[in-house]
């Protein structure tokens, strides 16, 4: 098991998170992100389920006000074990920013990627310890 | 957390401040002009001005810009001794690199130099750089050691060591020979599964269960680790409180232990695990799945319940790997039904997954478990979610038997009045298979496809009504049944099209069946009334409908020739060019109809066509079918040959009634015509000799149907390469407008090598390019080849680019053609390509021709083997080219095989003779062939083997058959 890529979009279709597991072109990034927020955009979330297939994969994402986090796996994947990994995901970047929204993502764009680092690796789980991780974030920011 | 760069604030804050695309474009520009500028004449620039700029040219970057420079500047940030700046180094290269791939020998030293460093974060930020980028060996072999040294050195830290453990990972994911080089690591790497730091232990998991895929002996040892691990978090529940998440111990550790554990154990056996082990997994699934259910009930965050019940399908999808003890998987069943009431959809629809996957298995009770709440399973058929109910619809499909398939049928029948567009297509299929499947009544099997036809002919694919049709003509009872059914259909009002081809087929071939209940004049009259208003398709069937008409009942021929002349001014050109050719049959006094309007022979077919339909049901059997997969419940199939039941037999008794084919009836291919003794007789002297029974080889086992069923599976444009490999041992494997591949051969005694060659044709580059091997031998505990990888395909090949893959096929013993490896490729160029081709690593390809054999001693071979082996030495078959080849052509595609052409050992000059010796590590054996071309059809060709070891002749005789039917 092991996550391809995990990115968050904002209603319009924005992208205001993105890491990608597997080497893939710009292009094809762009394609995939117009068809996930295509597909993600049109269902319906109070009667749908958090999970939809995508090209032999599986999106596992789930909505924190206007910000949808998508995370894709591949179709053996245990779905609900990565939907509260975006959870843990969602509560550290809210400690790390205290009180996370949109704009935290968007300035501080880069920090996005030491949250990733500490918490996947090559797709996988590296570390799932709230506390561990925000202690590491804490460290690397007094480094400078 | 630390302090902002204001001049990146400043920068997004103005692009978000911009009203318009032109002033926010305009922003951008001014922006990108200052950097350049900066870069270029600033010579002194500082660290930080030089971090802050490559931060603004990521941000453009990453709104979607196109970038020109900077490169170099990002590269430089690399060796800064600030951690901040080099992270920005690294995070830019990882996406840069998309853009320069040349600049990546550049970032080599800086790698090495952080990952030897004695500062660990630099460590960690060369570490998750490699995990992001790498994609091919060349990263593995570069930094493979340095890596490893991090994760087995007793004074790294274990946040280092994660990361070196997942970059391990990744190195190997791009070049699995990374453990055949080490593979004294494997021990070191599972040793540190038991870590008491669980984000060791959990990414040291993955990292071991890549490994298992490869050297799944070898990492043996964590399966007793992984599951002490699972019963101190789930049975004992103890876990440091910093791992516990909403209160439930380290999660995600043990779904990963889980997944684990389900590679390690070899498919649905625990006889490997020894006693202790399999008494604690079974105490540690039953409390998972139990425990997890109370505990979903009683807790009351989201979260904790999420939680809980990801450990407990974890758990179920484990247990049905593992045990196969009954009380186990309907403990497991009548949980998961449980919850299929649940209010939470994502419960629902997850519950309804997990029982496709137990059901699969076929155990009767927990079958009966299941069956017990189908009305639960139907009503979810009308669920909210889409996904859930194309998932009820699987599970129903799973779950069907003969028992239950009429109820079943009727159901979904009256599901098709009210589901949705998307789905009916899907559920038409599923109906038409399972009413295949289980029908016990040919009657009731008729009248249901015909219902499904009227309710959904629309959305079905042709697959159905040819199969219809295809069941129809092989069973002489329901043949009326069916024409009478057509009937009524057609008279009601609104009926679809594909019921209307299939009604021109059924009443043009059978419709004299019905005659005292409906009329011939009737029958053409409401099908001619329907001529009009259907598609050129549906019309040229219903023209071949009326010359059978026409040639059966002399009454209509005018109203038939009326409409055939009037067709012929047809503007469009097939009815134009069936009408005229129609007609002049009909009207030539010599009675060529009555020729050329013949029987309908039965189809030999016996997979349906539906199969390939089924989606994703199917994947799921696949991946989850135990070996012994019991069919308690289900009846003889509807399409078995020697079916005992009164039901509809496949191939039919051969029935005096007769019956009439006017040339391009609809369904799928026909047999090709076969050999006939009276032109096998005329053949050379070798007869005498040879003393075989011909009846035993009468039959043609190359016929295209034959072929098809053991390629189900297969991209459906396989043949052509296949067979240009059997004959050339270079050329093209496979080409679309996307890739190429070629090939190249070398034969080498009892190895194949083999040698492909990627070529990206496609305008942009391709990616996540996979290769696969897949051995076919019958026996997996003694095969009759090996499969050595030699060297992989790169995974990414940019346009116009090739990459090189090498393999050898070791050949121990004899083997079928049918057990070839099969071979898929899978990559990314827009969307995801998928092929699964046939490999033709045939024993022909362990021939070779020896040294010339004169006449005597080759007749002198070919008697004593006949004396020492008898029949088991010897094969013969009959076959009929589908072109006219000479006797030169023949002869050099033998000597292609491998096979050394003999002059001048056969007196008939239409004979060819040839030997060859075969290699294989077991031994080696002679073999001799003789060719007999038939001088009256030299399409006529009789192929005859002996082989000094019992079984190939068979095998020889038919590959080579096979080559000269389908590969000329």
């Amino acid at each position: 098991m092991s996550i391809q890529f995990l990115i968050a979009l904002n209603r319009q279709g924005k992208l205001r998170v993105s890491k990608w597991y597997n080497t893939i072109t710009d292009i094809q990034k762009k394609i995939i992100i117009r068809k996930v927020h295509k597909l993600i955009s049109s269902r319906d979330h109070q009667k749908q389920s958090n999970f939809v297939n995508f090209d032999n994969k599986k999106l596992v994402y789930r909505r924190y006000n206007g910000l949808f986090f998508i995370i894709c796996i591949d179709s053996q994947d245990n779905e609900l074990s990565y939907l509260e990994i975006i959870h843990l995901f969602v509560e550290i970047l809210d400690s790390y920013f205290n009180n996370v929204c949109e704009l935290d993502l968007i300035f501080n764009f880069f920090k996005i990627y030491y949250v990733l680092d500490e918490l996947f690796l090559a797709g996988e789980f590296q570390e799932t310890s709230k506390e561990l991780i925000l202690e590491r974030l804490n460290y690397i920011d007094r480094l400078d | 957390m630390s302090p902002q760069m204001k001049g990146l604030v400043q920068f997004i804050t103005d692009i978000r401040n911009s009203k318009e695309q032109e002033q926010e474009d305009k922003r951008i520009q001014s922006e990108l002009t200052h950097i350049q500028k900066q870069f270029q004449t600033n010579q002194k620039l500082s660290g930080y001005h030089r971090k802050k700029y490559i931060c603004k040219l990521l941000f453009v970057y990453l709104m979607g810009h196109d970038l020109h420079f900077g490169f170099q500047e990002s590269i430089a940030l690399l060796s800064s001794s600030v951690y901040s700046e080099k992270f920005i180094g690294y995070l830019a290269m990882g996406l840069f690199i998309q853009i320069k791939p040349e600049l990546s020998t550049l970032l080599n030293q800086s790698i090495k130099n952080d990952i030897s460093s004695s500062n660990e974060d630099f460590n960690s930020l060369a570490l998750q750089f490699l995990s992001t980028i790498s994609d091919d060996e060349s990263y593995a072999l570069a930094f493979e050691e340095d890596v490893f040294l991090l994760l087995r050195s007793p004074t790294t830290s274990t946040l280092v060591q994660k990361k070196a453990a997942l970059t391990i990972l990744k190195l190997l994911k791009c070049d699995s020979n990374l453990i055949t080089r080490h593979p004294q690591w494997i021990p070191r790497i599972i040793t540190l599964l038991d870590s008491e730091d669980y984000g060791l232990s959990l990414s040291v998991s993955s990292l071991i269960e890549e490994i298992a895929k490869l050297d799944y002996e070898a990492c043996r040892s964590s399966i007793t680790i992984s599951i002490n691990r699972l019963y101190e978090l789930i049975v004992k529940e103890t876990c440091p409180e910093k791992y516990c998440y909403y209160g439930v111990p380290a999660p995600w550790l043990t779904v990963k232990l889980f997944s684990l554990l389900e590679t390690m154990i070899p498919d649905g056996s625990s006889i490997d695990i020894d006693s202790a082990n399999r008494a604690k997994i079974k105490i540690i699934l039953q409390k998972a799945i139990s425990g997890a259910v109370n505990n979903t009930k009683n807790s009351k965050s989201t979260e904790a319940k999420n939680t809980n019940s990801f450990i407990m399908f974890g758990a179920i999808s484990l247990a049905a790997h593992i045990d196969h003890s009954p009380d186990q998987s309907e403990q497991a069943a009548v949980a998961l039904c449980s919850l299929l009431d649940s209010t939470d959809i994502n419960t629902r629809y997850l519950s309804l997954g997990a029982l496709i996957k137990i059901a699969t298995r076929g155990d009767f009770s927990t079958l009966s478990v299941i069956k017990a709440r189908f009305d639960k399973v139907f009503n979810l058929l009308r669920d909210r979610d889409v996904s859930i109910r194309r998932r009820s619809l699987d599970l129903i499909y799973t779950c069907c038997d003969s028992l239950t398939v009429e109820n079943i049928c009727s159901e979904l029948l009256q599901y098709l009045n009210i589901a949705e567009f998307t789905m009916k297509s899907d559920v038409a299929v599923k109906v038409a298979v399972l009413a295949e499947k289980f029908a016990t009544d040919a009657a009731w099997y008729v009248t249901t496809i015909m219902k499904l036809l009227s309710l959904a002919g629309n959305y079905v694919e042709d697959e159905v009504w040819q199969r219809l049709i295809q069941i129809v003509v092989n069973n002489d009872s329901i043949q009326g049944i069916a024409c009478t059914l057509s009937v009524n259909y057609l008279r009601t009002e609104s009926y679809p099209e594909s019921l209307l081809k299939v009604s021109s087929f059924l009443l043009g071939e059978f419709g004299n069946q019905i005659v005292s209940s409906c009329s011939a004049g009737e029958q053409f009259q409401i099908l001619n009334g329907k001529y009009y208003v259907c598609s050129v398709r549906s019309r040229s069937m219903l023209l071949s409908c009326f010359l059978k008409f026409c040639n059966r009942y002399p009454d209509l021929r005018p109203s038939i020739l009326d409409l055939f002349e009037q067709e012929t001014n047809s503007i469009s050109s097939e009815i134009q060019q069936r009408a005229l050719e129609y007609l002049k049959v009909a009207i030539r006094e010599d009675n060529l109809m009555k020729i050329v309007v013949l029987d309908m022979p039965p189809f030999t077919s016996k997979i349906s066509p539906l199969i390939s339909r089924l989606g994703n049901v199917e994947e799921i059997q696949q991946s989850f079918k135990l070996p012994e997969l019991k069919s308690s419940g289900s009846t003889p199939s509807l399409l078995s040959a020697n079916h005992s039941s009164a039901s509809l037999p496949f191939t039919r008794p051969s029935s005096p009634v007769k019956k009439f084919i006017a040339p391009p009836p609809p369904p799928p291919s026909r047999h090709p015509r076969k050999a006939t003794m009276s032109s096998i007789n005329t053949l050379g002297s070798l007869t005498n000799e040879s003393r075989l029974s011909m009846t035993s080889s009468l039959h043609n086992p190359f016929d295209s149907e034959s072929t098809s069923i053991l390629s189900s599976n297969l991209s459906p444009n396989w043949k052509e390469g296949y067979y240009r490999m059997v004959h050339f041992d270079q050329g093209i494997f496979y080409e679309n407008s996307l890739i190429k591949i070629i090939y190249r051969i070398r034969r080498d005694k009892s190895t194949i090598h083999f040698h492909l060659t990627y070529v990206n044709k496609s305008p942009i580059s391709i990616s996540g390019l996979t290769s696969e091997l897949i051995s076919n031998c019958t026996d997996k505990q003694d095969p009759s080849y090996l499969i050595n990888i030699l060297q992989h395909p790169e995974s990414n090949v940019p346009e116009n680019q090739r990459t090189i893959h090498t393999f050898d096929i070791m050949v121990r013993s004899k083997y079928l053609d049918s057990e070839c490896p099969q071979y898929n490729l899978s990559f990314i160029s827009g969307g995801l390509t998928t092929l699964k081709l046939k490999l033709p690593a045939v024993l022909l390809k362990c021939l070779n021709a020896g040294a010339p054999l004169q006449k005597e001693l080759f007749f002198t071979r070919w008697d004593q083997i006949g004396s020492s082996l008898g029949s088991s030495g010897e094969h013969q078959v009959f076959i009929k080219l589908k072109k006219l080849r000479n006797k030169a052509v023949i002869a050099r595609t033998l000597s292609l095989c491998g096979l050394g052409v003999l002059e001048g050992v056969d007196p008939s000059e239409w004979n060819i003779v040839c030997a060859g010796i075969l290699t294989t590590l077991s031994g080696s054996s002679g073999c001799l062939a003789r060719l007999e071309i038939n001088p009256q059809d030299q399409s006529m060709v009789r192929i005859t083997m002996r082989c000094t070891q019992a079984g190939l002749a068979s095998i020889l005789v038919e590959s080579i058959g096979d080559l000269l039917i389908n590969g000329m």
